[in-house]
C-alpha cells in the first residue's frame, strides 16, 4: 500500500501546491473566483481515476490558455481557480461535470440535507475561507500520509517496540492470565469520574468509571510486553479482568464502589455465571446506580447476545452505555435501535479539523438522541470540552476533567478558608 | 426448577426424571381437585435460532425467581426450551409481571410481538386447569410434549457425543503452537473457491468474482483435530490473521494469467495495511480491478479509523472492497452506506423467508436501496427459494452452494 507513497514522499502533493499557490494568490486576489466541486462525495465505482481525469479533462481549454490552475485532490476533489471574466464558461463546465455523474446521489440527492456538489467562492470576499480551507485539505493529506506510512514502516513498528515493550503473543497471555487468576488487583482499580461542567467549567460529578488500570497492570506484572499489541489478544484479556472486577464489585470490602459508578464488562460475562452470581449479590436499589459499558467490538460478533444481554441488564435496573466510539463509529451506528442509555464518544482531534460537516453531524446525532447521554470521554485538554460543549454534549470525563476538580476542590477549600477567617 | 443448567440436565437424566414427566405427575395429581389451579405455557421453542441458546433461556428461567419463591408456583423447563409454569391461587396481575420480563428479554424476535388487535400472542398461552375443557386440552398438549422429549433425548445423547467430537476449546495456551503448525503446514492444497454470480433476468449468469479461501474445518483436520476453533471469537480472530499471511504467500507465487478472472480474497484490515499484502500488490499488478477484497464487520467497528484508511489505499489502486460478514438483522442496527464499500455480503438465513414480517423485509428494501442494489451480493444461498426471495427484493449478485451448482450449469453452456 506504501508503493506509491513512496513515491509521493519527495514530491510536493497538490494539496501542498494549492496551499503554496492560494497564499501567492493573496496578491491579486481581486479579479479571482474558486471553485470547489466534491467529487470525493461520489460513490467508490463513480470516483474511479479514469472518472476524475475526465473530470478535470473539462478544464483543460482554460487550463492551457492561462485563464485558471486547477488542482486534483488525494480525496478526488476538484478546485479550480479562475479570472473573473470566465465564470460563464467554467459555470457550463460543471455543469458538464454535473451531467457526467447525473446517476450519482451526490448529483440526484442535492439539496435535500445533502453537501452540494460544488461550492463556489470569490477569492477577494471569501479569502480567509478558502485559506482556512485549503490549510485543512493539506493538514489531512499529511496526516494521512503519515498515519498510512506509519503503518507499514518496519522503523516505526520498532520504535513502538522500544517504546511500548514487546507485543503481546499467546504465551504471554497464557501465563498473564494465569497469575491474574491468584493476584490482587485491587491496588490497581483507578476511578475516574464523568461529570457536567458548566459555561465557567466548573465540574459536576455524575458518576465515576471503576477499572482495572491496564498501565499499572504492565508495570507490576509484566514489565515490557505492550499488552494491546493485538487487539483480539487484548480482547481475550478482558474478559479475565471482566471477572476479577466483578468479584471484587461483589466483595465490597476490597474496593469501595460509592454512588453511581459504572465499569466494563464483556457481553460474554454478563451471560456467564459469574455475572449471575454477582448479581444475585447486590441489592435491587444499588443496580439502578449501576453503568455497564459495553464496548462496540462486542456487539456485531453476535449481535443476538448483545441485544439479550442488554434487555438483560435493563430489565434488572442497571443503566448500559457504549464505550469507545470514534466519530465514524457514532455516525453508523444507530443508537437509539441499539437502545443503549448511554454512549461515549472518544476525544480526538480530528473532531475540529473535520471543520462545519463534523460539527454539524454531531450536533444533529446529539440532538436526535435526546435523552440518551453521551459522554465525551478522554479530555485530556480544554479544547476537548469546548469543542464537546458547541455540539450540546453535557458529560465529560479524562484527564482534562480530573484537573478541574482538583482545581475546584482547592477553589472550594480557599472559600471555606475565607469565610472562616470573616467570621473570626 | 431454577436451578442453573436444568434444561439441560432434564434432557441427560433418565427419562422418568424429565422434566416432561414431573409435569404430566403433577397435572394427575391436580385432577383430583383442580380449585385454584393454572397453567401458563411459555413457547421458546418458537423463538429464532440464534435467540435460543442455553444461556438466554437460562437468564429467562430466572426470571421467574420472585414468583417461585413466594407463591404456589412451579416452573418446568422442557426439552424444547418450552416453560410451563403451574400456579395456584396467584394473581393474574402478578404472573403477568414476570411473564413480561421474560418477553421483554426476547423483545426482538418475532415470538414476543403483542399483535395490535390482541387476539394472538404467540409468546404464551394460558389455561384454566380447574375448567374441564383447558384441562384436557393442556395435558394432551403435555403429552404430546412428553413424548416429543423422548425423542429429543436420544437426539441430544447423539448431540453431546458430537459436542465432545469438537474437542478443546481455543485457549492462550495452546494457541501458540496451533499458531506455529498453521505458519509451517502445507496449505495450498486447501484453498477453495466460490463463485460469486450475477444472474440476469433472462436466466443468464455473469461470474463476478470466485472468493478463494481456505476452509477453517480442513485445517483443524489437518493440524488439531482435538481443538474447537470456534469456542472463542477473539482467539479465533487471532488465527485468521496468520491464516492472511498464508493465502497472501500463496495467491502471490501464483502466476496470474493476464487479464485473470476475477478473485476475492477475505482478510484482516491489520493485513491489508501490512508488507505481505505489498508483496501481494506486486504481483497484481495493473490488474487490481480484478480483485475483490473482503474485510469482516467486526473488523471494521474494532477500529474503523484504520478501515478508512485501507478502503482508500485499496480504492486508489483500483481495488474493490467488500464488508463481509452482516446480515438482515445488523443492518438495523447500522448504517454501511457511511462505509462506502464497492460490495455489501449479506447472509441469506431461511429465518429470512419465514419471517413474512412486512417492517423486516421493507426495512431491508430501504437499506439495499441506500446502498445501490448493484452494491448488495447475497450470501450463504443453498436454494433456489433464496434466489428467488433475493430477486424479488432488486437484488442480482448471489454467492453460496445453490450458487457454485448453478455456476457449473452455466459454465457447461446451458441455459438456466
Amino acid at each position: 500500500m506504501a508503493l506509491a507513497v513512496e513515491n509521493q514522499r519527495n514530491l510536493p502533493s497538490q494539496e501542498n501546491l494549492l496551499l503554496d499557490y492560494i497564499h501567492r494568490l493573496e496578491s491579486h486576489k481581486q479579479d479571482r473566483k474558486v471553485v470547489h466541486i466534491h467529487l470525493s462525495g461520489l460513490r467508490p465505482f463513480n470516483r474511479r481515476d479514469q472518472h476524475i481525469r475526465t473530470a478535470a479533462g473539462n478544464f483543460d481549454p482554460l487550463v492551457s490558455e492561462l485563464h485558471g490552475q486547477i488542482f486534483t485532490l488525494k480525496n478526488s476533489d476538484i478546485i479550480f481557480v479562475f479570472k473573473k471574466e470566465f465564470l460563464p464558461e467554467t459555470e457550463t463546465i460543471v455543469q458538464k461535470i454535473r451531467f457526467l455523474f447525473s446517476d450519482d446521489p451526490l448529483v440526484t440527492d442535492e439539496g435535500e440535507n445533502r453537501p452540494s456538489f460544488a461550492t463556489w467562492y470569490d477569492a477577494d470576499a471569501d479569502f480567509d475561507t478558502i485559506l482556512g480551507l485549503v490549510q485543512n485539505l493539506a493538514q489531512a493529506e499529511q496526516k494521512r500520509q503519515s498515519v498510512v506510512r506509519a503503518r507499514m514502516d518496519a522503523r516505526a513498528a520498532l520504535k513502538a517496540k522500544q517504546e511500548q515493550g514487546e507485543p503481546m503473543n499467546p504465551d504471554v497471555l497464557a501465563r498473564l492470565e494465569a497469575a491474574l487468576v491468584r493476584a490482587d488487583l485491587s491496588n490497581l482499580v483507578r476511578r475516574q469520574f464523568i461529570c457536567s461542567v458548566d459555561s465557567k467549567m466548573i465540574p459536576t460529578q455524575e458518576f465515576s468509571e471503576l477499572f482495572i488500570s491496564i498501565k499499572d497492570l504492565r508495570e507490576t506484572i509484566l514489565p515490557g510486553v505492550n499488552v494491546t499489541a493485538n487487539r483480539w489478544l487484548f480482547q481475550h484479556l478482558t474478559e479475565t479482568l471482566d471477572r476479577r472486577m466483578l468479584s471484587m464489585l461483589t466483595k465490597t470490602d476490597s474496593i469501595s464502589i460509592s454512588g453511581e459508578i459504572s465499569f466494563n464488562v464483556n457481553i460474554a460475562t454478563i451471560l456467564s455465571k459469574e455475572f449471575q452470581t454477582f448479581d444475585d449479590n447486590i441489592s435491587a436499589s444499588r443496580r439502578g446506580s449501576m453503568i455497564i459499558e459495553l464496548q462496540k467490538e462486542d456487539l456485531f460478533i453476535n449481535l443476538a447476545s448483545y441485544l439479550f444481554a442488554r434487555e438483560f441488564l435493563q430489565e434488572k435496573g442497571y443503566r448500559v452505555l457504549l464505550d469507545g466510539l470514534s466519530l465514524e463509529a457514532i455516525q453508523m451506528i444507530n443508537l437509539d435501535r441499539l437502545g443503549v442509555d448511554m454512549c461515549k464518544l472518544v476525544w480526538h482531534p480530528d473532531l475540529v479539523d473535520g471543520g462545519d460537516a463534523v460539527h454539524e453531524s454531531l450536533s444533529r446525532l446529539v440532538r436526535q438522541l435526546d435523552t440518551r447521554t453521551v459522554v465525551m470521554c478522554r479530555c485530556d485538554n480544554r479544547e476537548a470540552v469546548d469543542f464537546g460543549r458547541s455540539v450540546g454534549i453535557t458529560h465529560y470525563q479524562g484527564r482534562y476533567v480530573e484537573n478541574l476538580i482538583a482545581e475546584d476542590g482547592r477553589r472550594r477549600e480557599l472559600l471555606r478558608l475565607k469565610r472562616r477567617i470573616e467570621r473570626n | 426448577m431454577a436451578e442453573w443448567g436444568s434444561t439441560s440436565t432434564s434432557t441427560t437424566a433418565g427419562f422418568s426424571n424429565s422434566e416432561e414427566s414431573l409435569l404430566l405427575d403433577r397435572l394427575k395429581r391436580i385432577e383430583s381437585n383442580p380449585a385454584g389451579y393454572f397453567a401458563v405455557h411459555i413457547h421458546l421453542s418458537g423463538l429464532r435460532a440464534n435467540n435460543k441458546q442455553p444461556h438466554f433461556i437460562q437468564i429467562a428461567v430466572r426470571t421467574f425467581d420472585p414468583l417461585l419463591e413466594s407463591n404456589d408456583a412451579t416452573l418446568f423447563s422442557l426439552t424444547n426450551l418450552d416453560l410451563v409454569l403451574v400456579c395456584r391461587n396467584i394473581a393474574v396481575d402478578d404472573v403477568d409481571q414476570v411473564v413480561d420480563r421474560a418477553r421483554a428479554l426476547f423483545s426482538e424476535d418475532p415470538l414476543a410481538e403483542i399483535d395490535d388487535s390482541g387476539f394472538e400472542d404467540n409468546f404464551i398461552t394460558w389455561y384454566d386447569l380447574s375448567s374441564t375443557e383447558d384441562f384436557a386440552t393442556f395435558f394432551s398438549i403435555s403429552a404430546g410434549l412428553s413424548l416429543e422429549a423422548e425423542r429429543a433425548a436420544e437426539e441430544a445423547a447423539r448431540a453431546s457425543a458430537r459436542q465432545q467430537a469438537k474437542g478443546e476449546p481455543l485457549a492462550p495456551s495452546n494457541l501458540s503452537e496451533l499458531n506455529k503448525k498453521l505458519m509451517s503446514m502445507r496449505i495450498a492444497d486447501l484453498i477453495q473457491q466460490q463463485t460469486c454470480l450475477l444472474v440476469r433476468s433472462g436466466g443468464d449468469g455473469e461470474v463476478v468474482f470466485r472468493e478463494h479461501f481456505i476452509s477453517m474445518g480442513k485445517i483443524r483436520e489437518r493440524i488439531a483435530p482435538d481443538t474447537d476453533f470456534f469456542a472463542n471469537p477473539w482467539l479465533f480472530q487471532y488465527l485468521t490473521e496468520s491464516l492472511d499471511r498464508r493465502l497472501l504467500g500463496v495467491l502471490s507465487e501464483r502466476e496470474f494469467e493476464d487479464p485473470f478472472e476475477p478473485i476475492s480474497i477475505n482478510l484482516n484490515i491489520s493485513t491489508v495495511l501490512s508488507r505481505d499484502f505489498q508483496r501481494f500488490h506486486r504481483v497484481v499488478g495493473e490488474n487490481s480491478e480484478r480483485v475483490v477484497i473482503e474485510m469482516q464487520v467486526i473488523d471494521v467497528f474494532a477500529d474503523p479509523k484504520s478501515f478508512g484508511y485501507a478502503r482508500d489505499s485499496l480504492q486508489e489502486r483500483g481495488y474493490r472492497v467488500l464488508i463481509d460478514g452482516l446480515d438482515p438483522q445488523s443492518l438495523q442496527f447500522f448504517d454501511p452506506t457511511i462505509l462506502r464499500s464497492d460490495f455489501l455480503k449479506i447472509s441469506w438465513s431461511s429465518a429470512l423467508q419465514d419471517d413474512g414480517s412486512d417492517d423486516r423485509e421493507s426495512e431491508i428494501r430501504n437499506v439495499i436501496a441506500s446502498v445501490g442494489k448493484n452494491s448488495v451480493i447475497l450470501a450463504r444461498v443453498d436454494t433456489e427459494k433464496a434466489v428467488k426471495w433475493g430477486l424479488a427484493l432488486g437484488i442480482s449478485r448471489f454467492q453460496g452452494f445453490f450458487i457454485d451448482r448453478l455456476a457449473e450449469v452455466i459454465g457447461s453452456g446451458k441455459r438456466l
